[in-house]
């Protein structure tokens, strides 16, 4: 590939990312005109009924739907890259209910609702603690190496349990219940507007730290053995590898719930466009994820307005062909 | 006595012998679950009370505590002993030691095909209507996920699995999205039906269950026979007259006949088909004449005693034994996993 044709395909990208992020300010029961929405912001107050449901609910809510689908994508590229897995995907790793599942215990055991900072950490802890375990059951090796297939199913194993806890501790405390039925299947709606600016800084923060480990990662992608040889900290590299998508994880599913198959699509579609420079690959899964979200949240606005669904659910039926095709074509047996 | 029946090269007859004993100490244990189950509870019911119930000396609260904790108890047992032949006959059937209704996806296309039926009719709809539904749903899973994880050398059973999950994610999805958009009064209903709460359970769902497992067991009898051999290997299989396709189809249809039946009356419970025949395998071997039987009791002791566990654990609240089987069997399937790796 030529580099003109890279800055060709990377600026085509972007500009796909663009046209979303203004599809999704703009679309609804109502249409609002996106342009005039930022401009209102620049000047003061919202005064008109578009501009303050633009304020309210459509600009937290696109920005949101990038920072999610952004973080899963990115989440899905490392850990696909750090275990050698083309199916490894947040979702179907349990590693997003391993976070919903803390979130929910957290919620059950405080009486008032926490700091969203706090969800977030927990909600991190949880992936985090999930990914470990899915790991070690499925036989891996302290290097986070492990059969594709197997870690897969003890992560969908892992994910139905988690599941099932989490129903059950929802049924021993009733009070979180019906707000977060809505919430475990994956929704942006009536989320705060102050608390999505701290979300996007600590997705910004972290997309940064995931891409900049590209050139590490890439030296595990030659073989272990080298890149100790060139004095790389192999186990060290893969522990932040799998912290960082964690935390991404962690943040996605604290604002919108577990969502499948995200991390799963968007490091495929980026991985066939940019050949296998892990940088690139980083990058453009982070754009893909956010323009894979961005046009389910608007499919799941308008498909059964004025009423709406949850956007997991729309990228789970887009998902399952995706994912039979690589369970099909790609994976070695 | 197992080894002396090999020692004295009697070793079938020994294994009859200690299915026997097997099935008689399961069907005991049944017995002092049933009790529990009849007496345990927010109202409690002693022995001496259950007695005069029993005896048909007492009619009043008591008697009617005591008839809705058999409905329960007798439904919960009959599931549990569904899902585990489900499970057996899978296995069997489709080569594949984790092949299991829950997990494989049989239970969320009954699930899902209930749920459509619920939402698209209008007026009442009877539990063997659904369950007829449940049934082509499950039917329709099992040759979606088959022919999903089908390559030139046959099903690969991790494939076959991994299919069968991120259908079930799918079919979960679709479902919420029903609830989500269904008619509002259609909810109720549908909301207690899918969360697998054996709380309601009547004599219509005893009837229902039990009369499945009375229709299949006969004809499972008859299959599993001719699946042990044509199972041994396809070309034996046919070499003594094995029609295998036909022996397979039949097998499928029954595993999903009683899957989905439980699905229809109890939701979706995970991973008893995986369990109740594991067990049975290692307390009575691999052949399916003595496996089968055991594992219906196992399942159903499991299916029964999860419910009664979610119902004590912290009174008046009640959890659905579907959800209780989903955190109990992880660690089993793990173990699984590790054994067969090992």
């Amino acid at each position: 590939m030529t580099p003109s044709r890279d800055i060709g395909l990377i600026g085509l990208a972007v500009l796909i990312l663009v046209a979303a992020i203004l599809a999704s300010l703009a679309a609804g029961i109502r249409f609002i005109d996106p342009f005039a929405g930022i401009l209102a912001m620049t000047t003061g107050e919202a005064t008109t009924l578009d501009e303050i449901l633009f304020q309210a609910s459509r600009l937290p809510r696109t920005v949101i739907a990038v920072c999610v689908g952004g973080g899963l994508g990115l989440a899905g590229a490392l850990l696909q890259t750090v275990t050698k897995n083309v199916l490894a995907d947040p979702g179907l790793l349990g590693i997003n209910a391993g976070a919903a599942f803390a979130v929910v215990v957290m919620l059950a055991i405080l009486d008032a609702p926490p700091p969203l900072a706090t969800m977030g950490l927990v909600a991190s802890a949880g992936a985090i603690l999930t990914a470990i375990m899915g790991f070690v059951l499925a036989g891996g090796s302290r290097t986070f190496e492990t059969q594709p297939l197997r870690m897969v199913l003890s992560g969908g194993v892992l994910a139905i349990a988690l599941g099932a806890l989490t129903q059950i501790v929802l049924i021993l405390q009733p009070g979180a219940f019906e707000a977060s039925q809505v919430w475990l299947a994956g929704s942006f709606a009536d989320r705060a507007p102050a608390s999505v600016g701290v979300y996007a800084l600590v997705f910004v923060v972290m997309c940064a730290f995931g891409i900049a480990m590209a050139p590490a990662l890439s030296v595990l992608l030659i073989g272990e053995a080298q890149g100790r040889s060139l004095g790389v900290n192999v186990a060290r590299l893969r522990i932040t590898a799998v912290a960082i998508a964690a935390i991404l994880c962690g943040v996605g599913v604290s604002l919108a719930g577990p969502i499948a198959f995200v991390g799963l699509i968007a490091p495929h579609v980026a991985r066939a466009i940019s050949g296998n420079r892990l940088g690139r690959t980083f990058g453009l899964s982070v754009l893909f994820g956010a323009v894979l979200v961005l046009i389910s949240d608007i499919v799941a606005r308008l498909v059964v307005a004025p009423s709406e669904l949850p956007v997991g659910i729309i990228i789970a039926v887009a998902g399952f062909p995706f994912y039979i095709l690589l369970l099909r074509r790609d994976v070695r047996l | 006595m197992s080894v002396a029946g090999l020692a004295t090269g009697s070793g079938a007859m020994s294994a009859d012998r200690r299915a026997t004993y097997v099935s008689v100490i399961l069907m005991a244990a049944l017995t002092v679950l049933a009790f529990a189950s009849l007496t345990l509870g927010l109202e409690a019911i002693s022995p001496g009370t259950l007695w005069s119930v029993l005896s048909g000396n007492e009619t009043g609260d008591a008697a009617h505590i005591a008839e809705l904790r058999w409905q329960r108890f007798a439904t919960a047992a009959g599931i549990g002993a569904a899902l585990a032949l489900s499970g057996a006959i899978l296995q069997t059937a489709l080569r594949n030691p984790l092949a299991e209704p829950g997990v494989i996806g049989l239970s969320s296309g009954a699930a899902l095909a209930a749920t459509l039926v619920m939402l698209a009719t209008t007026g009442y709809v009877a539990t063997w209507q659904i369950s007829l539904a449940a049934i082509v749903g499950s039917m329709a899973a099992v040759a979606a996920v088959t022919l999903l994880a089908r390559s030139p050398n046959g099903v690969q059973p991790l494939r076959l699995i991994l299919a069968g999950i991120a259908f079930s994610a799918l079919a979960g999805a679709v479902i919420t999205a029903a609830t989500l958009v269904g008619p509002p009064h259609r909810l109720p209903r549908l909301l207690v039906w899918l969360s697998g709460d054996l709380n309601g359970s009547n004599w219509a769902d005893l009837r229902l269950i039990w009369s499945v497992l009375l229709i299949a067991a006969p004809l499972i009898i008859v299959t599993m026979r001719r699946l042990d051999v044509a199972m041994l290997d396809p070309i034996s299989g046919a070499g003594l007259g094995n029609r295998r396709g036909i022996t397979l189809m039949l097998s499928l249809f029954m595993a999903a006949s009683l899957a989905g039946v439980a699905t229809t009356i109890g939701g979706i419970v995970i991973f008893v088909g995986l369990i109740a025949p594991h067990l049975a395998h290692r307390l009575v071997g691999p052949v399916n004449r003595r496996r089968m039987p055991v594992a219906a009791l196992t399942g159903a002791l499991i299916v029964a005693g999860a419910d009664l566990f979610g119902r004590l654990l912290d009174p008046p609240t009640q959890l659905p034994a579907g959800l209780i089987c989903g955190v109990i069997g992880a660690p089993f399937f793990f173990l699984l996993m590790r054994h067969r790796n090992g």
